[in-house]
């Protein structure tokens, strides 16, 4: 961990296509030793075909791909020392477990006493040793994992690449091994890029997380920043359970003053002008502000001064324990999701007012998507 | 790299260009063979165009009598083609359609309801599993005694019964392709079985029925051996008249080979009516 | 419309028993949820409902009408399967025109019915395109529209939205919850997924093995679980459950398992083995020691908007615990938790059912 600032990988204004079709599009990217960066996004947003194109199995269209200054674009996967882990780990079903850990190093012409130290290393660090002469067909899936990772670090990769390698478990399971890998990734503290379709997950595991939307790289940022300043529309409206309220609002000098207004709340907005103005597609902006900022105002509370109040009515109420989703329906018929601790009870059809605190709400250019910050 | 591409290109197209000719010369042969004149069938070096392109061995089929050119001459004791004709065009579809529909409700009986435990597919098999030969002489007693030599029911029945191990089969894994949900949900929206079979099933695999049509008619098309046993002057089907262009001093290739290429034609024909079909059979997994 | 009996089911497939037992009751236009792990016996149960399966033993009733010797056409039940199928040669409109073309309905009715439904479920766009053009959300609503024309007695929905993508089945579900509540439709939703229930459950069934474990509204089921398994399957994260030794103690109880030991005002009386239970939200995070605090180190953190989820390393056990985002902790950390006594739960370790509170 020391060098975690180095850059290890560099992709260059890659672009990759499929038969006419942009599958990546100009993707420029940095990943640094020794993180765990996670590439998030819908299916078919080219979270993928990147991770190929870094192992080698696909080449780029156009674009460079660098491993520490040096241009490895056309080398081919084997030169690269890079560990690939695949959806369905890929193990050799025919062979043992030890012959499934030695494969790699067997190819690349390593002596046999070296191998057996480094499988023997390997299976103990990951407490494979119960099953090293088990057929690798008769693994549970947990164990499969552990193999399948076992057999990328034995040959000692200098990153490690992993594709949606969880998908396969159940829920419950699916958590405890996702535990697992962060534990793995300290222990043995490689470079891993992994590509989720799931939040949680990539929010859990990555230092960084590439969010990537139609071939694009819409955000690179830490979790944090991923979550509470997204940078496009797309983030604010992917990241989050439920995800972020995107309400269309206008934007209005009157009387001196700047002001958001929309059919069901107006707010003064004088301090975020210069940033407002900028925007492409004046007067119109979306007001964007997380399910759990909103709150129910106590009326004598001197903290809730200067909130923006929305009256609503309740019409779905998701009891998920320890807290509750509702979802409400303005008097303009919009729907607005929020987030409330479960101490008190809602039924659909009541009559609420729910508030935020305006230096919380984000704005986006509804043309660019763009986040105004 | 651009000289690499167009070498590449080169390549491919020579193996193209090699494999059409392996596969296609015997074709071309029978259809250059068609024309030619006998002196010319058996002639060295031999020719690809006909020297002297001639009709007669058309024409021989039908006309066998008709008294013009030496293989008229040849092959004048020869019934005329026409009948086997008929006749493969009666027994060869009908028995195919035959198999098809039995062997339809057999898989659907054995795919859906497990219809006759593990064994009845496998002993359905059995009709396969051995030299058809070794059915030949028990058949042949019980069609004698049953009146079915050398008739259109008995080729019927016998095609009918050995190419359906194959249908049934080939339609099961069809059958089995189709999840058991879509016919439930037929059910509970309130239609009988039968119902149910005929109007979501059916539809759904009428490519594979097609492909696996075609198949069987391909194999009862061009049958040989039991149709000779069977049959010898009502009931000839087309293979068999084939063999009929013989004589004491040889065999009568332009006749034979006139026969062969009118013999393809409904199999083609065949072919492209089904070929769409074919095409949805193929790509019909697509849609889950 | 119809209310719901089945009493005492019993089904086995050879030697595995799918349903031992089962008893339940569905009131007139509830919207009641099978919730179970894989191979709890859900679609076993729905399938005997819609008479697609007979069971070995017990009854269904429908409508206060025995339903055992009924064919499942006459039994008036519509289910969406987990895996959706749609007729694929057929587009949406005859796809859901399908059940009451069955019943000899003037094509014109057909028609309008078909229109009403679709307009419903927001899929008049798709009327006339077949089903490998749709996309996941569109082919479920197109089956729930199939289900739902004919206006039948019961709607069975069979995980119908589990391979959705989070987002969508989240809308999915509540937009199914509207509709069932404009409709008025008894439906019957089966899941593993326990946010999946809550977001559209009246009450939920809580199964394991083929039975029934505990019935309630949801936040019922959360509050004051039946059983262990109850507690561990609602909640994200689930409830913390400890098998250790309960040694009675004059001013409490302390339970010990290997080095983690926690001394508890809460008076069990005897000296058993249980399983100690508390919520994720209700574990304590201390920065420094505490008088009856248990020192833990972390191992994950998973962000979660304002809170985060964290996994804490205590003896022998991982805790899960929701820590605000304002608390600093980071990967590794040494930290002490508190376990506040009025939020413990011990369930009986052989047979998890709950001890504490009574």
């Amino acid at each position: 961990m020391a060098h975690k600032e180095q850059v290890l990988i560099r992709l260059e204004g890659i672009t990759k296509e499929f038969n006419g079709t942009i599958a990546v599009q100009d993707l420029n990217l940095e990943i640094r030793e020794g993180e765990f960066l996670c590439f998030l996004g819908p299916s078919g947003c080219g979270k993928t075909t990147t991770l190929r194109m870094i192992a080698g199995l696909e080449r780029p269209t156009r674009g460079e791909i660098y491993l520490r200054d040096q241009r490895i674009t056309d080398w081919p996967p084997q030169r690269r020392n890079i560990g690939f882990m695949f959806q369905n780990y890929a193990l050799f079903q025919h062979m043992s477990v030890y012959d499934n850990l030695a494969f790699g190093l067997r190819v690349r012409r390593v002596p046999p006493t070296e191998i057996e130290r480094r499988v023997r290393a390997v299976a103990q660090a990951l407490e494979l040793e119960p099953v090293l002469n088990l057929r690798a067909s008769r693994l549970d899936l947990s164990t499969m994992q552990r193999v399948a990772l076992a057999r990328i670090l034995v040959i000692e990769p200098q990153v490690l690449l992993l594709d949606e390698p969880l998908n396969n478990f159940r829920p419950g399971l699916r958590e405890l091994m996702r535990a697992e890998l962060k534990r793995w990734q300290y222990q043995f503290g490689r470079t891993m890029v992994y590509v989720t379709h799931d939040q949680e997950e990539a929010l859990t595991l990555g230092d960084r997380v590439v969010v990537m939307n139609a071939g694009r790289v819409e955000q690179v940022g830490t979790p944090d920043e991923v979550y509470w300043r997204p940078a496009t529309l797309f983030v604010a409206g992917f990241i989050g359970r439920p995800p972020m309220n995107l309400i269309p609002v206008e934007y209005r000098i009157s009387e001196g003053h700047a002001f958001l207004i929309s059919p069901d709340f107006e707010m003064r907005v004088d301090e975020r002008r210069a940033l407002i103005e900028a925007s492409s597609f004046l007067p119109r902006l979306i007001l964007g502000i997380r399910p759990e900022q909103l709150l129910i105002p106590d009326l004598h509370a001197s903290s809730h001064e200067g909130l923006v109040r929305i009256p609503a009515k309740v019409d779905l109420v998701r009891p998920l324990g320890r807290k509750l989703i509702l979802d409400l329906k303005t008097r303009s018929g919009l729907l607005i999701q929020m987030v409330t601790p479960s101490t008190r009870r809602f039924a659909v059809g009541d009559d609420l007012e729910i508030a935020f605190h305006p230096h919380q709400a984000l704005l986006f250019d509804p043309h660019t998507g763009q986040g105004l910050y | 790299m651009p000289k690499r591409a167009w070498t590449s290109v080169l390549a491919r197209w020579g193996i193209v260009l090699l494999v059409s000719l392996i596969t296609l010369t015997p074709v071309v042969w029978v259809l250059s063979l068609s024309f030619k004149p006998p002196q010319e069938w058996l002639a060295y070096p031999p020719t690809l165009i006909p020297r002297q392109p001639t009709l007669e061995n058309y024409l021989v089929l039908f006309w066998p009598g008709n008294p013009v050119g030496v293989v008229s001459e040849m092959v004048r004791t020869a019934e005329p083609v026409t009948r086997a004709f008929i006749n493969s065009l009666i027994i060869v579809p009908i028995s195919t359609a035959l198999s098809i529909v039995i062997g339809f409700l057999a898989a659907y009986g054995i795919s859906r309801f497990g219809a006759g435990g593990n064994f009845l597919p496998f002993s359905v098999l059995t009709t396969r599993m051995f030299p058809p030969i070794a059915f030949a002489v028990p058949l042949l007693v019980y069609y004698r005694s049953l009146g079915l030599i050398d008739t259109h029911l008995g080729l019927i029945l016998m095609y009918t019964t050995f190419t359906l191990a194959f249908s049934l089969w080939m339609i099961k894994g069809f059958i089995d392709g189709i999840p058991r949900h879509i016919e439930e949900a037929a059910i509970l929206d309130g239609a009988s079985r039968w119902r149910v079979m005929f109007t979501i099933t059916l539809p759904l695999i009428r490519g594979g029925l097609a492909a696996a049509a075609l198949f069987v008619f391909i194999m009862n098309w061009t049958e040989f051996l039991f149709a000779l046993i069977f049959t010898s002057r009502f009931a000839v089907t087309l293979p068999v008249q084939v063999s009929r262009y013989a004589g004491a001093v040889g065999r009568y290739y332009g006749p034979q080979a006139a026969l062969g290429i009118i013999a393809s034609i409904p199999v083609l024909i065949a072919g492209y009516l089904i070929q769409r079909y074919l095409v949805r059979a193929f790509t019909f997994g697509l849609v889950k | 419309m119809a209310s719901i009996e089945v009493r005492q089911l019993y089904k086995r497939y050879g030697r595995i028993t799918a349903l031992q037992g089962l008893d339940f009751s569905v009131k007139d236009g509830e919207f009641f949820c099978l919730l179970g792990a894989p191979g709890a016996g859900k679609t076993t149960t729905f399938r005997i409902i819609a008479g697609l399966e007979k069971p070995d033993r017990g009854e269904v009733w429908i409508g206060g009408e025995l339903m055992n010797s009924i064919p499942p056409q006459r039994r008036d039940v519509a289910m969406v399967f987990e895996d959706v199928a749609l007729y694929p040669h057929m587009s949406a409109f005859d796809n859901i025109a399908h059940p009451l073309r069955l019943r000899r309905l003037p094509e014109e009715e057909i028609r309008r019915r078909v229109g009403e439904i679709a307009e419903l479920l927001r899929i008049s766009h798709l009327l006339h395109r077949l089903p490998h053009t749709y996309s996941g959300g569109e082919r479920r609503r197109v089956a729930i529209a199939r289900a739902m024309v004919r206006r039948p007695r019961v709607l069975l929905l069979d995980q119908a939205f589990t391979d959705l993508d989070a987002k969508i089945r989240q809308e999915m579900a509540a937009e199914l919850k509207r509709l069932q509540r404009e409709t008025g439709q008894t439906m019957i939703y089966a899941t593993h997924d326990f946010e999946e229930a809550v977001a559209m459950a009246d009450r939920i069934l809580v199964m394991r093995d083929g039975r029934g474990v505990q019935v309630d509204e949801p936040q019922v089921l959360y509050d004051r679980p039946a059983t262990a398994f109850v507690a561990s399957f609602l909640g994200s994260p689930g409830m913390n459950l400890l098998r250790c030794q309960a040694i009675p103690e004059p001013q409490g109880t302390r339970f010990v398992h290997a080095d983690f030991m926690l001394l508890s005002p809460v008076q069990l009386g005897e000296n058993r083995e249980v399983l100690l239970g508390i919520r994720p939200e209700h574990l304590q995070i201390l920065m420094s020691p505490a008088p009856g605090s248990v020192e833990a180190e972390v191992e994950i953190i998973q962000p979660l908007g304002l809170e985060r989820i964290v996994d804490l390393r205590t003896g022998p056990f991982v805790l899960k615990a929701i820590a605000s985002i304002d608390l600093p902790l980071q990967l590794r950390q040494r930290v002490w938790l508190l376990w506040p006594s009025e939020h413990l739960f011990v369930f009986d370790a052989t047979t998890e059912e709950r001890i504490y509170p009574g």
